[in-house]
Parts: C-alpha cells; structure tokens; sequence
C-alpha cells in the first residue's frame, strides 16, 4: 500500500526571467515526492534547481506549469504547518536565543507560558540550554545554526524544509551538529527534505537521495544503512565509498 | 632584529613588546563590560583635559593680546558674568523658557516624523508617490518659515515651536523610514515563509529592526529642536536664550553673547548624554562595535 506523499511536485517546470528579458529555465518538467517519514535529501551543484524545488513546497516560488501539493493542500495555506531553515540563520539580533525560538509559536498566538517552556526545551535538545538569554551576537556559528535548528523543530512541524543549513560551519561543527539533528529526528521522525550540496552529509543523513542537475531529476538512490549511522564509522564501508563515487560521477557528469 | 640565543643571556626575561602608555584607549581584549568602566573614566578624564586646555589657550590668547578684546571676551569675564546673569534670574527665565519650547517641539515633532515614518516604510506605493514632494520640502531651509511663523501665530512660545517641529519631523521621518526600510531580505522572507499576517510582521520584525534608527533620529532631533527653538527666538521672541542673544548683539555686550553660546553649548552636551544613556539601555543586544 503506498502512502499518501506528504509533499509532491508533479510535472512542475518553473522559469525565471533574466535582467536581460528572456526566460531561463530553472526547472525541467520535475516530479518528485516525499513519504511520510522519510528524510529525503536533494543533492546538486549550485544552480541545479535544488534550492526552487524548496522553495516551491515553502510557497515562495510559484510553478510556470506544473502542481505542487503540501499536506494535503496548496503551499500557501500549508504554511503554518512546516518549517522552512535557510542557509543564513535569519535569526532576529534583537531578541535573544529563547525568544528567537518562540517566534515560531508566537506567531501561532501560542501563550507566553506554554511558549517559553516550549523553547526552553528545545534549546535543552540541542544542548544550549545555558544559553538562552544570549544574544546572537554573544554566540558562535555553530550555536546560531543550532539555535536556528531548535526554532526549526519547536512546534513540531508536519514537514521540515532545510536549505543546506550546515553548509557554514566548519567539518567538525557539522559532525556534531549531524548528530543533533539525527537525534531530535529520531524523537518522532517527521518528514524532511534537506537541500545540500555535500555528498558525506547526504548519505549520512538521507533514507533517500535525489540527485539534481541542471534543472532535471537525474537519479533518486535509497539509503540503506543502518542508523544510528556515523560518518567516521561508514567511511570504512566499502558500500559506502561506491555510492560517494556514484553520486559525484552524476553530479559531475550532469550538470 | 638580532636573534638573541638564550644561552648568551640566561638573566634575560620576555618582556611585553607594546606597553601601553596609561593614558592609551585601546585596553587589549578585555571583556566588554570591562573594557567599557576601565575605559570610561579615563575617556572622561581626556574629554575634561581638552576642554581645560582650549578654555587655557583662549584666556592665553586674550591676555597676550594677540585677539582684539572688543572682539572676544575672557573666559573670567564671561564666568563672572553667567554668575551674575544667574542671580539675577534673567539666565534661569529665558533657559526655562527655551527648554520649555524645545521639549514640547521635540515631543511634537518626534511624534509625528515616528508616525509618518512608519506609515512611509509600510506603504511602499504611497511612499514612492510622495517621496519627491519630501526631499523637496526638506531640502528647502527651513529658516525661511520662520517669519511666516510668527505671521500666523504671533510673538510667543508657539512660533519657535512650529518652526523646531518643521525641522524635528524631517529628521525623524526620513530615519524611521530608513530604519523600516533596512529590514534583511532574509528575515523578511522567514516572515513570508512562517505565515506571519502583515501586523505580525510589523509589530514583530519591522518595529524592532527601525528602532536603532529611531534613536539615531531622536539624538539628532533633540539638538536640532534646541536649534531650531534658538533660532526661532532669534528672529523674533519675548523669552529664551535667543532673544537674550538679540539683546546683548543690539547693546554691543560680546561678553553677554559668549556667556550665552556657552550654556547653548553645555545644553546641547547634556541633552546628547541624557539620550545616549538612553539608547544604551535599549540597544543592549547590538553588538559593542556597532554602538
């Protein structure tokens, strides 16, 4: 019996007009889906249409032709249901690491109360929990993306969106931060679809990869290792390193 | 630099290459807070230094007699004479009535620049069909209603108001807007993404980001208000430090006029400090070097 995705684009082309006037093709006629659960990963080079395909399930960006459908309904009325985390943390300088995470139920008309606890523990979950009357200025790049992730999941979220968020932390910030990030998964496996570019953390991560170039699906590989999965441990697996080689010989060769 | 081989010298210690002299600002990676205190009363410290030397080379220069004292008064005879002005009572009536007239132009002005401000920020259409008219009328000096001013409301504490208003609300529209107006696309685009109604984003996101601009505006506005108060007494006024100034030009008393600039002088000083102190309060979560 298959599932009901929890978001699908179906045919979707989408086309951006150039300073000079013309139209140039982002995406090519994509169909694509998530199950319920799974924590798809779309990998690519920059410029290969990964980052619209999020943005058409955030509603930010519309199909030239093409339907997209999220939980059930169109993107917009979707919105308060998912949670979109963008490479740059957008965190707000005025408020500090507690209340940047209740924004998202504050927004909500969530009570004070219920808020703060609310945020309290998710910063807990990503181990700041000293640091919740800190400013962001006060606080490194790593805490602000795990910050960031912490506003991400708090109000638990149907469908979680993630533009490479780790991509501006250093290796073993994103080692650590992986961790995190498969752990508050873990808790009640939501649906994500994670945006990024780097091959480890895609595999490291995903249950499911789909593979972008220029526009076009070029391949969609399903991940089996186990989990909890470690990426110092599965660099020794020889299944692992073949997939490295794969997914770069298709992001090399299509784009 | 010769290389010394530790062997040749073994008496010799490290010493710290840069000695700061005392007197030098720049306290090396201290926390903020303490950076701030240690720093601070030394920076007064300085501030005071300064002004006893210029205070010095102006009483030096009158007394070697290189200014014409018909020119200039001494830094004595302008102290004996705010001494006096102040016993009397004349200092205390007209700087009430000054600080009287630039509070309520201040309020006024700030009220309705932060207003129109916000409105501008919010209603880009409305904005961009306006604007042209804005930077006209601010560009025209102001000064130059002063007379109609007083035309349309007579000699007293409403003309001076008016013309200090004309001068504040500019100044504190084109800052609100400015500050609404460098919201970061980012954010804005969380806002989108996070289904925030219009309201919410302002009252949420736009508000907060416009404040420090606010602040910049209100800084400005107060000294411009005192300016434009003074001004407005210049011109025409039965009260206030500048219809002091009027008196003592038409009577030739240079020392009176000092005296006066001086308290204009320490006014606008006190005025800045009171808002700065404000500001750092409410600006707590920007970072140090951004202050």
């Amino acid at each position: 019996m298959e599932l009901k995705p929890v978001a699908a684009i179906r045919n979707v082309s989408v086309n951006f007009a150039t300073p000079q006037g013309t139209s140039k093709p982002v995406l090519r006629d994509v169909t694509l889906s998530a199950a319920p659960g799974e924590l798809l990963v779309v990998i690519g080079r920059s410029g290969c249409g990964k980052t619209t395909v999020l943005n058409l399930f955030a509603g930010l960006v519309l199909p030239s032709s093409g339907e997209v459908e999220v939980l059930g309904s169109s993107p917009a009325q979707a919105r308060t249901r998912l949670s979109y985390m963008f490479a740059r943390d957008a965190l707000l300088p005025w408020r500090t690491a507690a209340r940047n995470v209740d924004l998202a139920l504050q927004v909500r008309g969530i009570a004070r109360t219920v808020r703060r606890k609310h945020a309290s523990e998710m910063l807990a979950l990503v181990g700041l929990k000293q640091y919740e009357s800190y400013y962001i200025w006060q606080l490194s790049q790593g805490m602000r993306q795990r910050v960031a992730l912490a506003r991400t999941w708090v109000g638990s979220p149907e469908l979680l969106l993630l533009d490479e968020p780790f991509a501006a932390l250093d290796a073993q910030t994103r080692l650590s931060i992986h961790a995190v990030f498969l752990e508050l998964w873990a808790r009640d496996r939501r649906t994500v679809i994670f945006v990024t570019h780097d091959l480890h953390e895609a595999i490291v991560l995903a249950d499911r990869i789909v593979v972008m170039g220029d526009g076009r699906i070029l391949d969609d590989i399903s991940v089996r290792f186990p989990r909890p999965r470690e990426t110092t441990k599965l660099m020794e697996d020889k299944t692992y390193i073949q997939l490295v080689r794969r997914l770069h010989d298709l992001i090399e060769v299509g784009s | 630099m010769t290389i010394i081989h530790h062997e040749a010298l073994p008496n010799m210690r490290a010493v710290p290459r840069c000695r700061r002299p005392w007197w030098s600002l720049s306290s090396i990676k201290t926390s903020a807070r303490s950076a701030h205190s240690s720093r601070g009363w030394r920076l007064r410290l300085l501030q005071v230094l300064v002004g006893l030397f210029l205070v010095g080379l102006w009483q030096m220069a009158m007394v070697s007699g290189v200014v014409r004292p018909s020119l200039v008064s001494t830094p004595h005879d302008v102290w004996n004479f705010l001494f006096e002005s102040s016993r009397e009572g004349t200092l205390w009536i007209n700087l009430w009535a000054t600080l009287v007239a630039t509070l309520i132009a201040f309020v006024l002005g700030s009220a309705l620049g932060i207003v129109l401000g916000l409105l501008l920020g919010v209603l880009p259409t409305v904005q961009a069909a306006v604007d042209p008219y804005i930077s006209a009328l601010n560009a025209m000096p102001r000064i130059a209603l002063g007379p109609l001013f007083l035309l349309y409301f007579g000699i007293g504490i409403a003309a001076k108001v008016a013309l200090a208003v004309s001068i504040v609300v500019f100044i504190l529209l084109l800052n609100t807007r400015a500050g609404i107006l460098s919201a970061d696309p980012d954010i804005l685009r969380l806002a989108s993404v996070m289904g925030m109604t219009r309201f919410q984003r302002f009252r949420l996101i736009l508000l907060p980001v416009a404040v420090p601009s606010i602040f910049a505006g209100l800084r400005l506005g107060l000294v411009y208000s005192l300016l434009g108060v003074v001004t407005g007494e210049l011109i025409a006024s039965q009260h206030g430090l500048g219809a002091l100034v009027v008196y003592y030009s038409a009577v030739f008393n240079i020392t009176g006029i000092y005296a006066i600039l001086l308290v204009l002088a320490v006014i606008a000083s006190l005025l800045n400090m009171a808002m700065v102190a404000g500001e750092r309060s409410l600006l707590r979560w920007q970072p140090p070097s951004d202050r």
